[in-house]
């Protein structure tokens, strides 16, 4: 039975059609909400609000083949949704400067985990899901765009300046001071 | 040639090692509270309910486990107080016709037919019968009684399943006859006997006493009863009708938002031709759709994307276009129909006819057609496709804590909206104590619009409010 056929099967109430559906796209999505929260708790209640907004609303999807988008949108704005619930302070700090690294030089170097570790976790939740679904999840920018709900060209802005933000971050590990507007310490 | 930065060289494989992917510890308990949320029906919407829901409240997922519970516990204990007092049976729906009754299928169980047997051989889990208010002790006065079997017992409730009258153990005896005796009420064992007979088309059962040491039972179970055959088992409606005249079974026309959604039997009635179904019939909203679309319903509602419906809904709300779709209550317009008919004409998102007066059964309204404006590109977040989207009303939640639902209610006021090339007639009828009710006509497929208004028009002039 193909995605279709089980989707199908799931708008009209079949359960069992749904869980095969879940079992096919969750250990993606949970990877990508890790990394969008950088908090395992918090991604596990986002997926969940996730699937069960697209279990509920199934039955309006009106084209089968968008399911794995839909999906998709649903639980990054789950966590979008989380992150903003969450939200304790903002900062507004001028980013310096955005044209490629400040400091440091990775450029030959090998990054490692806990160098990108802390390097997302200075990024904005809304900025790092940008980051998440174009090199995590693949997607070319237009679609990220359409997932997030926001202009390909704030999404191809949003890109950029992360990465160069990552990159001060990376290159110096002292770079406290560079943050990124709305930035949410985690 | 453009150089490769290395970092977004890196970045896939970073972001991998990072997020470890492996199949979550949740998947089990996620399973379980999907399966136990009900979806959202197309139905409940124009072309669909919305997937705007950004602030679900997620229920623990022990909620309908001790709802249930609680249920049960009410029907035990609550039985042997409740008092007689004097029942009247007002008639439902077309006469019934009795046929004979089919012989039970075993003397120690309830009859296949009060079962509602299906022709594979399978019963819904509880086998639902209607019918009007009965004059006893408690509140909800004005809701329906519904008689609910399962394979050995009876439990007489009205419509709302918290407000339990009587429990008993129920078989088949003899041909044509039922032996109820009480597990709660009345005192245990007081037995009773009743003949029945159903209509050669399933939908009508009617019951006399013979004989019941039961009060409670003697006062509630004689009458004239009506099937409940949703595609959802759970939900309370009709399904399909024969040509008649009928009464809504919960369908409260005076329900206002923030209410609490109790069921009224029979505020609202309509006539049908051969060929109607009844989708819907909750406190905030009930559903006629054709016969013929009804078949391709799941339980869930349409199941694919196709909604053609006639909805009447109970005082709605005007909503404003909000960027997440949930739309926000427009609080500065009058409630009026004027007020409401000024404010939908002056929506850009919205292209509207010349809105002209309407009365049904006395009441004063106004009729006016709309369709998404050309030049509205809005779209909600959440759906997959980006079709421009007007949303316009945010309706009483129909999902409202009606326990005989067993629904689950998200908490959330979903909106209503105007989909891509969907066409709507909406009319406006004031039915007096300041409340609207409003009346749709919805076609998702435009080509069929007019088509449908011309079918739903005559049901429509044919309703009456109380």
């Amino acid at each position: 039975m193909d995605q279709r056929d089980l989707v199908d099967r799931a708008k009209r109430g079949d359960h069992d059609a749904f869980a095969l559906l879940v079992g096919s796209a969750i250990a993606r999505l949970d990877a990508a909400a890790r990394l969008i929260l950088r908090d395992p708790e918090l991604a596990r209640d986002a997926v969940q609000e996730g699937f069960l907004r697209a279990w509920r609303n199934l039955p309006a999807l009106r084209d089968p083949d968008r399911f794995d988008a839909w999906l998709r949108r649903l639980v990054i704005h789950s966590c979008i949704d989380v992150t903003r619930r969450r939200r304790r302070r903002v900062f507004e700090v001028e980013l310096t400067p955005t044209d490629g690294p400040a400091t440091g030089d990775f450029a030959s170097g090998v990054v490692d985990r806990d160098q990108l570790d802390v390097a997302l976790r200075r990024l904005d939740p809304e900025w790092r899901a940008v980051v998440v679904l174009h090199y995590f999840l693949g997607m070319p920018l237009p679609d990220v765009a359409a997932t997030l709900g926001i202009p390909l060209g704030t999404a191809k802005s949003r890109l950029h300046r992360s990465l160069a933000a990552m990159r001060v971050s990376i290159g110096s590990d002292d770079a406290v001071s560079v943050a990124v507007p709305g930035g949410q310490f985690a | 040639m453009m150089a490769i930065d290395p970092l977004e060289r890196q970045l896939p494989a970073l972001l991998t090692e990072l997020a470890e992917p492996r199949t979550p510890d949740y998947v089990d308990d996620l399973l379980e509270r999907t399966g136990q949320a009900h979806q959202r029906p197309a139905w409940t919407s124009l072309g669909g309910w919305l997937p705007t829901i950004r602030t679900g409240r997620i229920l623990p997922s022990a909620w309908p486990v001790l709802l249930r519970l609680m249920v049960v516990a009410l029907v035990l204990v609550i039985g042997g107080g409740i008092l007689l007092v004097a029942g009247s049976h007002p008639a439902v729906g077309p006469a019934p016709t009795p046929s004979e009754s089919p012989a039970p299928s075993s003397s120690a169980t309830v009859p296949d037919a009060l079962r509602m047997v299906r022709p594979d051989g399978t019963f819904p889990e509880v086998a639902i019968w209607v019918s009007g208010p009965r004059s006893l002790p408690g509140p909800g006065a004005d809701s329906g009684t519904a008689l609910r079997f399962t394979e050995t017992t009876l439990a007489l409730t009205r419509s709302r399943v918290d407000l339990p009258l009587s429990l008993s153990t129920a078989e088949g005896t003899a041909e044509g006859l039922l032996r109820l005796t009480t597990s709660a009420s009345c005192g245990d064992g007081a037995t009773g006997e009743y003949r029945w007979g159903i209509s050669p088309d399933g939908r009508h059962l009617t019951i006399s006493a013979v004989a019941d040491a039961c009060a409670v039972r003697l006062a509630a179970v004689p009458g004239d009863w009506l099937r409940i055959a949703c595609k959802d088992t759970r939900q309370p409606c009709l399904a399909d009708l024969a040509a008649g005249t009928y009464p809504s079974l919960n369908f409260a026309p005076h329900l206002q938002t923030n209410d609490t959604a109790t069921p009224v039997y029979g505020a609202l009635r309509y006539t049908v031709p051969e060929g109607w179904a009844n989708a819907a019939d909750l406190p905030g909203q009930f559903v006629l759709v054709k016969s013929s679309d009804y078949a391709s319903y799941g339980p869930g509602g349409a199941t694919n994307g196709s909604v053609h419906e006639l909805v009447v809904a109970s005082n709605p709300a005007l909503s404003d276009q909000t960027g997440d779709c949930a739309g926000a209550p427009v609080a500065s317009v009058d409630h009026s129909v004027q007020g409401f008919v000024d404010w939908l004409r002056a929506q850009s998102r919205i292209e509207s006819s010349v809105p002209t007066p309407i009365e049904i059964a006395g009441h004063r309204g106004q009729s006016i057609d709309l369709r998404v404006a050309p030049s509205w590109t809005g779209t909600c977040p959440d759906d997959p496709d980006g079709t421009p989207t007007a949303v316009i009303l945010t309706p009483y939640a129909p999902f409202g804590p009606v326990p005989e639902l067993q629904s689950q209610s998200t908490g959330a006021d979903p909106s209503w909206a105007l989909v891509g090339e969907e066409r709507m007639r909406l009319i406006l009828v004031d039915v007096g104590e300041g409340d609207i009710v409003l009346v749709q006509v919805v076609a998702t497929d435009p080509a069929r619009f007019e088509s449908l208004a011309a079918e739903a028009m005559p049901i429509i002039q044919s309703m009456t409010f109380d």
